[in-house]
């Protein structure tokens, strides 16, 4: 196949159903990939499972969903296919503008391909966090206008997952809402597997077909041995993200309380705050959840990655809960010693069958920062209660 | 389907593929379903090297090997 696009026989256009941009650039790196690529973040073109290939002919019209390699040549490169009667419009030169559907709008506010087709330019084509904010009231209008709004829910989805992302500190509420519209739109469409990898991917391991990316690590090591530099990730992937497909869940047994004494010093009051978000948003007994931590820093500080990576430790609960892991590390590679993004931590609950109310743990970050105020940088502890909420 | 199943192979893996069930269980508008002997439908995207706007439309007057991916 590489001879026939060599021969400019066959062009190949790859469409990548991917949300972070960055991400497909290092893939693309990665593996080499010289054909173009375009990011369908909002499952546009509604796939519902990839791959999935199409030989589509000089006049636009598609000729296989089935490509076969051993008749492309003579059923498909070698054959000169008649021009239709009718083709396919190309769409509007500045369909990608939002001027283009602000118009559209406009002229009818209440049509909810105008609303959405405005909000998912503001998406694709902006990304500010201004415009992720607009895209989410009118992803929130069309909702209420359309009878079957999965695809519209899972956008919205896309809109918090996004703005979540911008700030660069963690909001429970947004991880949370982008989690719920995801579930939504997945409650209404079971078959929609793209959808379903957005949750998983944020998911519990037992619920996982594979690690989502776990690929970055091998991809950057290889492309710095072939002498190039990555692709920079402005948001890598951590926890759950990395986070290998287990068959059982396993409590953790070995990890040491890293504080076993409660001596490390407490950080301020209002210096660090911590947000909590479970995948599934709400479990039901028996089901295993995945746990994130977020923590943020104050302007009055930063964290200090130069020297030992952050904690954090879950106490063991007395009762059937299970616990994948007691103590887990940041293991984010750091180019930067200090920065002020925020820190997330994962790890897996397996709620018991028996539980009839949400699940109480409590945990502690331990963590370098750096005190603006006095210029000292010190080593604390932020004690961090934890409540599951269970599905009703 | 993991990543490491890499595009060049992706031909290959086309008699196993359950493209029926992939296409367009579109809930937003008909311009998603994709037929054999129909025109496929235009689109518009960002190309992921310089964000720049890619229709599949550009590629009229050639034969194209569309294929919808995933880095994961």
């Amino acid at each position: 196949m590489k001879n026939l696009i060599k021969e400019k026989k066959l062009v190949m256009l790859g469409v990548i159903q991917e949300q972070h941009a960055d991400r497909c650039r290092l893939f693309q790196q990665w593996k080499g990939l010289d054909f173009p690529i375009v990011q369908d973040a909002l499952n546009q073109n509604a796939i519902a499972v990839v791959p999935v290939l199409m030989l589509i002919d000089e006049h636009g019209i598609v000729r296989s969903r089935r490509p076969n390699p051993r008749t492309l040549v003579a059923d498909f490169i070698d054959k000169k296919f008649d021009k239709p009667a009718s083709m396919a419009e190309p769409i509007a030169a500045d369909f990608s503008k939002e001027d283009y559907w602000q118009k559209r709008y406009d002229k009818n506010p209440d049509d909810a391909t105008n609303i959405i087709g405005l909000a998912d330019t503001k998406l694709v084509w902006n990304r500010k966090t201004k415009k992720i904010k607009e895209a989410i009231k009118l992803y929130e209008a069309a909702i209420k206008k359309e009878s079957k709004p999965a695809d519209i829910h899972f956008r919205l989805g896309v809109a918090h997952r996004m703005l979540y992302e911008s700030t660069g500190q963690a909001n429970a509420d947004l991880f949370a809402k982008a989690v719920s519209s995801w579930e939504t739109a997945l409650g209404m469409n079971r078959n929609q597997y793209i959808w379903r990898r957005r949750i998983q991917q944020y998911g519990p391991r037992l619920k996982k077909p594979y690690s989502f990316y776990d690929w970055v690590a091998q991809a950057r090591k290889e492309i710095m041995a072939r002498g190039e530099k990555p692709h920079p990730l402005p948001v890598e992937p951590n926890g759950a993200e990395l986070a290998k497909r287990a068959r059982q869940m396993i409590a953790d047994a070995n990890s040491k309380n890293p504080d076993p004494t409660n001596k490390i010093t407490r950080v301020a009051k209002n210096m660090v705050t911590t947000h909590v978000n479970f995948v599934p948003s709400h479990p039901k007994p028996g089901d295993v959840v995945a746990v994130h931590v977020g923590l943020n820093i104050s302007e009055s500080g930063n964290w200090n990655h130069e020297t030992e990576a952050m904690k954090l430790w879950i106490e063991k609960p007395d009762s059937e809960i299970v616990l994948s892991r007691q103590l887990v590390r940041d293991e984010t590679p750091y180019k930067i010693s200090e920065s002020r993004k925020s820190v997330s931590l994962s790890f897996e609950v397996k709620i018991p069958e028996n539980a009839t109310k949400a699940v109480d743990l409590s945990a502690f970050a331990l963590f370098n920062m750096c005190e603006k105020e006095n210029e000292q940088c010190v080593f604390r502890r932020k004690d961090i209660a934890i409540k599951i909420p269970l599905s009703k | 389907m993991r990543l490491s199943i890499a595009i060049g192979l992706c031909l290959v893996l086309s008699t196993i593929l359950t493209i029926d069930s992939a296409v367009a269980q579109s809930t937003r508008s008909a311009r998603y379903q994709v037929q054999v002997g129909k025109p496929h439908p235009d689109f518009v995207f960002p190309n992921i090297q310089d964000g720049k706007p890619t229709r599949l439309s550009d590629f009229r007057g050639k034969k194209v090997l569309l294929v919808h991916f995933a880095s994961w």
